[in-house]
């Protein structure tokens, strides 16, 4: 039975009601029992039962999952689907390793800045140009890649180490993130923005270590754990830690914990650590007083989309939106479905693209029918998301991060 | 097993990605919201009327039973598959086809989910009144199937009363649209009527004519908490006496009370024999009156308490109990069997005394919510699936208020259906005459047995 004995008894807490189903996007674009929660669980706790075998269909079951968690919230008898899942895929790990090459080759770059900034780098020059020579090429796999912005110089590099202001009224560091760092570099100056105009100076380390969340949710726990250490290595010295990327914030505040619950002596300086860890809106909601600063000439109307990691990982809901609301002549509304999942879901969006972009084209018509110009939301990989879902739908609504909107109505 | 060549001919008909004969899919399918499995051959998923009667005449000359399935979350064993059978999913048959307001008529297909039309219909502000506990999952070809109900079907009824008419494949292949498209009432036989709660066993359903109403102006929530449940359920026959006929009025006992408080502590005492939840809608100049009767008759029979929900939140917070009592049993055992047995409002409060008697004589664990205003009960009982013995106890307290509920003149189903489940206590509500003609029926439809075999009847 191997690791799954671990998850054995919440295995058999599913009493298959089927509740489920109306949770699951994957379940509402397949239609196939085993695209949903209860339909995983089933068959994740069949092979630990030795009923089926860890064949590709059983992968793509497990690997198909967005991980959003809203299974979680519709089960009366409280199985955490994706928590089960997460099992799976640690025992699919142990089994076989990271398959298929390319998903191995995406997680192990995420851990080397050096290949990273050279990827993002060569992207920006020679790789769009090659791009642009095919035609065709505008959306691979359901993402608008030549759109997609990318940096010949990492934020990190762009920046001076300590951001220095008049008056620090407080200290923080900054954890950028992979895609902030490498892609929406202009979100990070945003959040820098937002902070040093609030008397806040900024610490950028020059080393920026993947925070480990995409090895943790394919099961190389051993990875993750790594990437765990080196992150407090760097970070553990600051009084605060801030990240503006919904998944970073997730794994630092809370999944680390849970990845490191099995070693005693090193979980308490976890736990210290995920206690100075904030999420970008938290933080400014928490600390600053930011909405005398404000200052808009432009009626915008607005939406915000709930990044998985914000509402179902971490419960921020509110801060965002007061943060929206507090921008003078900003108008905001609420789009429906909200709070599900856009799709992008890590990996999923690239191995399952067909699939993770029927669930964007829902998020995307959503935003449209809320009226709004804008979306702003807490996480690049949402956006990056949501903005080829608008684009191949024709729509102009702008995607923005939280910070950014906070930014812009920030005067110098 | 299928030969190659089937399943290329299916593949043909359907589409290569609505053809699965994995391994993970023979699992997946092979169970439904029961605790039974069964084994099949294969699963389809038609998207159009003529590829079900495709898939059908096929089937037909192969010999290969059919079992229609939606999102298989019935209690029943109803889509439950039987060795050798297909599985026809049509989760993937699921567009709403038309919004005809004027006519308060909605078509559409048997995929779509009963939450989807309410949301689509909401947009118009209108909705469409069964709404069975599993609407965010179940299917209307589902629904239609076991003829759901839900807490409003008091005041509306249940699925059977919402359909105006049905496109339906016969067993020999051949479409008929039965009933009306806009008006119920039309001369023959009401082939519509027969056709709604037959669980696919003479007919799969590929279009249904669903009436759809206006969201009522407005509603009042109420909750009234009492000592016993004998007075609740005195509350429930005098509110009804009263000639108030409230949307929903749904009852729990003190051990649902107690696990709903340790799951999500809504603010109920815990020492309180019953509690009523008590829903009228309508125009809102007529609610005040109403609430301020059914106050009056909760005093009356002795109600420890009384609240009116002032606010959308305090409305919520009413509910939020009896949203999640199902789960919330899961922290006292793991799994629980859950009954629809139900009885004339008459004889409420003798059903509720007869279960506290099954409660001792079989050494079970039961707690009750039900749709107390038609005297549809759901006790649930606890138990333990890895525990032979305890599933042995839950088989025959089962039975034994399947019994109790004939001998009290009501139904051992409200609302859930038979299935493979309750198959065998159908002679003793129906009688030998009756089962003849339900199997005369069966075999006019369907002499092979080719749809959905060993449900609802054995021929």
């Amino acid at each position: 039975m191997g690791v799954l004995a671990e998850v054995y008894e919440k295995l058999n807490t599913c009493g298959k009601c089927g509740f489920c189903h109306g949770a699951c996007k994957t379940y509402k674009k397949d239609g196939a029992e085993y695209m949903v929660a209860r339909g995983r669980v089933q068959l994740i706790k069949a092979l630990a039962d030795n009923k089926i075998d860890a064949d590709s269909d059983y992968e793509d079951v497990v690997n198909s999952c967005l991980l959003c968690g809203e299974c979680a919230v519709a089960c009366p008898s409280g199985v955490k689907g994706h928590e089960l899942v997460l099992a799976a895929r640690r025992d699919l790990k142990l089994r076989k390793g990271t398959k298929p090459f390319a998903k191995s080759l995406v997680l192990k770059s995420l851990t080397k800045p050096g290949r990273l900034s050279f990827g993002f780098s060569f992207f920006a020059g020679p790789g769009k140009k090659i791009l642009k020579m095919i035609d065709g090429v505008q959306f691979v796999r359901g993402i608008d890649v030549l759109s997609m912005p990318a940096a010949k110089t990492p934020f990190s590099k762009q920046v001076p180490e300590v951001i220095t202001v008049a008056n620090p009224k407080k200290k923080v560091a900054f954890y950028v993130g992979c895609f902030l760092n490498h892609s929406l570099v202009d979100s990070a100056h945003s959040v820098v923005k937002v902070l040093t105009k609030n008397d806040v100076e900024v610490t950028v380390p020059r080393e920026q270590p993947c925070c480990g969340l995409p090895q943790y949710v394919y099961g190389d726990f051993e990875s993750a754990k790594a990437q765990g250490k080196k992150v407090i290595n760097e970070f553990g010295k600051y009084d605060a830690v801030i990240t503006a990327c919904a998944s970073c914030a997730s794994m630092l505040k809370k999944e680390m914990s849970e990845l490191f619950h099995d070693d005693e002596d090193y979980l308490p300086k976890v736990k210290e650590f995920s206690e100075k860890c904030f999420e970008f809106s938290e933080y400014v909601s928490k600390e600053l007083d930011t909405t005398s600063k404000l200052k808009n000439d432009t009626p915008t109307i607005v939406t915000y989309h709930d990044p998985c990691h914000m509402v179902r990982y971490n419960k921020i809901t509110e801060e965002p939106r007061n943060l929206l609301k507090s921008v003078p002549r900003n108008k905001y509304v609420e789009m429906f479905e909200a709070n599900r999942c856009c799709g992008a879901a890590g990996l999923v969006q690239a191995f399952y693209h067909d699939l993770s972009s029927m669930i964007t084209a829902d998020k995307a018509q959503n935003i449209m029918d809320s009226g709004a110009e804008v979306i702003a939301t807490s996480c690049p990989a949402c956006m990056l998301k949501i903005s080829s879902g608008l684009k191949l739908k024709g729509s102009k609504v702008e995607v923005k991060h939280v910070a950014d909107i906070l930014a812009s109505s920030l005067r110098d | 097993m299928l030969s190659q060549s089937v399943i290329t001919k299916l593949k043909s008909i359907c589409g290569e990605k609505d053809v699965i004969t994995s391994k993970i899919g023979m699992y997946a399918y092979g169970y439904d919201g029961t605790m039974l499995e069964g084994s099949h051959v294969g699963i389809v998923f038609p998207e159009s009327t003529q590829e079900v009667v495709d898939l059908v005449n096929f089937c037909r000359e192969q010999g290969i039973a059919i079992v229609p399935r939606g999102a298989g979350t019935n209690v029943s064993g109803g889509t439950l598959p039987s060795d050798g059978s297909i599985v026809m999913n049509f989760a993937r048959m699921k567009k709403l086809l038309e919004i005809d307001l004027e006519n308060y008529v909605a078509i559409v297909e048997p995929g779509v989910v009963n939450w989807d039309i309410q949301e689509t219909l909401a947009k118009y502000g209108y909705y469409y009144p069964p709404d069975p506990a599993s609407w965010k999952a179940s299917t209307l070809g589902g629904n239609l199937g076991e003829s759901s109900g839900g807490p409003k079907c008091f005041k509306y009824g249940v699925t059977r009363d919402f359909i105006y008419g049905l496109e339906v494949v016969l067993p020999t292949g051949k479409v008929i649209w039965v009933g009306g498209r806009d008006f119920s009432s039309e001369p023959m036989y009401d082939l519509t009527r027969i056709l709604v709660g037959s669980e696919g066993t003479i007919g799969f359903i590929t279009k249904a004519a669903i009436r759809i109403q206006p969201i009522p102006e407005a509603k009042r929530t109420m909750l009234a908490i009492f000592n016993t449940p004998e007075d609740a359920s005195q509350a429930v026959a005098d509110i009804v006496s009263a000639g108030i006929i409230p949307t929903t009025l749904e009852m729990m006992d003190n051990l649902i009370i107690n696990t709903t408080e340790d799951h999500c502590g809504a603010g109920n005492p815990r020492d309180a024999g019953a509690l009523l939840i008590i829903e009228v809608d309508g125009h809102p100049g007529d609610l005040e009156a109403q609430v301020e009767t059914i106050g009056e008759v909760a005093k009356k029979a002795n109600s420890k308490d009384f609240k009116v929900a002032t606010s959308a939140a305090e409305v919520d917070k009413i509910w939020l109990a009896r949203r999640v009592a199902f789960g919330s049993v899961a922290r006292v055992k793991p799994n629980y069997g859950v009954n629809d047995i139900t009885v004339p409002r008459s004889n409420f409060p003798k059903a509720i005394a007869a279960i506290e008697k099954v409660k001792k004589d079989f050494g079970v664990t039961i707690g009750t919510v039900a749709h107390a205003g038609d005297g549809n009960l759901h006790p649930l009982i606890l138990f333990d699936q890895r525990n032979k013995d305890e599933v042995d106890s839950l088989h025959a307290a089962e039975m034994e208020l399947c019994r109790i509920a004939i001998d009290l003149e009501g139904t051992i189903s409200g609302e859930h259906g038979i299935g493979i489940l309750k198959k065998a206590l159908l002679p003793k509500e129906f009688g030998p005459v009756g089962m003849d003609v339900f199997k005369k029926v069966k075999r006019s439809f369907d002499p092979q047995n080719q749809f959905n075999p060993g449900k609802l009847i054995d021929l």
